[in-house]
């Protein structure tokens, strides 16, 4: 293993530890460990087991998830601007993930809800593929993506708005700018199977995105045609940011940021730049939480608010550095 | 002897039905350069893409190293076929030693000592060794050109079929590239070149075609194809070959 990735683990692991030791009540984590060691209930045990731990969790998986995605969806559509939430894949996810809620539908089973964002998710993704092949540049499609973020935003507070119930508007930040805060294990174990099948199958494309990158055309004479990986990739994303999505809502730019800082690490192989996004997504995510935590304020900024005041700037310098 | 490449009667037409091919056959043997000559919109790209598996062909067969194309997987076909593209493209800053590492992607080697050899070799066959740290995108057209095909020899195909690489190139350039082709095809390659200069095609190339209109028009040597009659046909101008020289000589045109 390289040693920049190998800084990069224990980056994520130091992170990990910085998550789990946050929060608004102080406790003692070797006292809370102790008590689990030992099996004695203490208010220690219970804040850390079922409070932060879920919340360190996914913010580990949900960051790896999106950034993997983002990575993916710039290699699919070989555009740097692409990412599941500036092409409005993880507010077509919420749109569905919303209607399913609010509306009952989730009470059918466990994995209704979780299936939902992805359908969302995926009807997105094979949308922007459509556009990609009628649009010619890479502004065209993100602004196509401006356009659906916009729709499906809409339509989520529509559907928040007419939901039965009366307090599910209240939940619209949530669902908008995203958080991991005040999540349980439940939503870990529910996410987590998609996130596996999802990140396994964007990581069994790596070779047909480093083809790709000389074009579709080339990507099938190297033996890699585009039409064998396409619906891998579909699913693959739809899986990873449906499921992120369905627990955390649209955590916005970590699918952007991830694979723009990391790509001159991996001399812009979109493979390698697979693996690399995945503890990449989960540093920034487990950052960005740490830091909302220990902000100034009277109460917890959303992480997706910080995310978005990092990467609103990141995105307007990469749109004047493709301009020049 | 078994050709490496055969087609039979392939045509290649859009989805609102216009003829970009009408039936064509042919054979490549291995040690051959075989010319695909004609105006612009002939079919010859069009052909190509056709044998390369990229454009969809609704009928004809191929036969890729007497195997049925469709049979042969993806990777099967890739580490017999290589493929240079008329315009190189690229969509990320890579340096140049990574672009041409791509063709060592069906091998799974890229970084094992074969496949780094195997693209050590064929940097140096390009005469881009030097480049190997640069930045592709940085390149001029016809130094990306070069790394492109760099890229398709370190695959070490048996049939290479090339889209006009030529075209962005200076003379001393241009005739490097076709002397590079005909060493590979005595090493045993089989190699289809699309070309647009038919003084090239007439020097470097065993056999021609020469499409029109999407047809085959005339295949044979260079000598029986570049006639006065054929060129007048085909590309409506009064021409003549020197066979000494290998020049196609342009009298009048209109």
């Amino acid at each position: 293993m390289k040693p920049a990735l190998l800084g990069l683990y224990v980056l994520v692991a130091g992170l990990w530890l910085l998550e789990l030791a946050s929060g608004a009540s102080g406790i003692n984590l070797a006292a809370a460990l102790a008590d689990w060691w030992h099996n004695s209930a203490s208010v220690a045990r219970i804040i850390l087991f079922e409070v932060r731990l879920p919340r360190a969790l996914l913010a580990l998986l949900v960051g790896a998830a999106l950034a993997s995605s983002g990575a993916a969806l710039q290699g699919l559509l070989r555009n740097p601007l692409a990412s599941p939430d500036m092409l409005g894949v993880s507010q077509s996810a919420a749109l569905l993930a919303v209607c399913v809620l609010y509306f009952g539908y989730s009470r059918l089973a466990w994995f209704v809800l979780p299936l939902a964002a992805l359908c969302g998710a995926a009807l997105a993704v094979l949308l922007l593929l459509q556009l990609t092949r009628r649009l010619a540049s890479a502004q065209a499609l993100i602004l196509a993506g401006i356009a659906l973020t916009a729709l499906t935003s809409a339509l989520t507070t529509f559907a928040l708005d007419y939901a039965p119930n009366p307090y599910a508007l209240q939940e619209v930040y949530f669902w908008m700018l995203g958080s991991v805060a005040n999540r349980s294990n439940a939503e870990v174990l529910l996410a987590l199977p998609f996130f596996g099948v999802g990140t396994a199958l964007l990581l069994s494309c790596r070779r047909c995105l480093d083809a790709l990158s000389l074009g579709e055309d080339t990507a099938a004479t190297l033996g890699y045609p585009l039409s064998q990986y396409r619906w891998r990739l579909i699913v693959g994303v739809a899986c990873n940011v449906g499921a992120a999505v369905a627990v955390s809502g649209s955590i916005g730019f970590v699918g952007l940021i991830v694979p723009h800082v990391l790509r001159p690490l991996v001399q812009s192989q979109p493979g390698r730049l697979l693996w690399w996004s995945l503890p990449g997504g989960s540093a920034l995510v487990l950052l960005a939480d740490v830091l909302v935590q220990h902000l100034p304020g009277t109460q917890e900024l959303q992480l997706g608010v910080l995310t978005a005041l990092l990467g609103a700037p990141f995105f307007l310098y990469l749109l004047l550095k493709q301009r020049s | 002897m078994t050709p490496l490449l055969s087609a039979q009667d392939l045509s290649v037409h859009t989805a609102d039905g216009q003829v970009l091919l009408k039936p064509v056959s042919l054979q490549v043997h291995s040690g051959e350069v075989v010319g695909i000559i004609g105006a612009n919109g002939a079919g010859k790209s069009t052909l190509l893409k056709a044998l390369a598996g990229i454009q969809p062909v609704p009928s004809g067969s191929i036969q890729l190293a007497g195997q049925e194309a469709p049979t042969l997987s993806s990777l099967q076909r890739a580490q017999i076929l290589g493929y240079l593209e008329q315009r190189p493209q690229l969509h990320w800053p890579m340096q140049v030693q990574q672009v041409v590492a791509l063709a060592r992607l069906s091998f799974g080697d890229r970084e094992l000592p074969d496949g780094i050899a195997a693209i050590a070799a064929a940097l140096a066959a390009t005469s881009m060794t030097a480049f190997s740290q640069r930045d592709f995108l940085q390149l001029s057209e016809g130094e990306k050109l070069l790394v492109n095909l760099a890229r398709v020899l370190a695959g070490a195909p048996r049939l290479l079929l090339a889209d006009e690489p030529t075209a962005a190139l200076d003379p001393a350039h241009q005739h490097r590239v076709m002397q590079l082709l005909r060493q590979r095809a005595a090493a045993g390659m089989a190699v289809l070149v699309v070309l647009h200069d038919l003084t090239l095609a007439a020097r470097y190339c065993d056999r021609l075609l020469l499409l029109h209109k999407g047809a085959l028009l005339a295949e044979g040597t260079p000598a029986a194809v570049l006639s006065s009659a054929n060129l007048q046909h085909a590309f409506h101008i009064d021409a003549v070959l020197d066979t000494a020289s290998h020049a196609v000589m342009i009298r009048t045109s209109h």
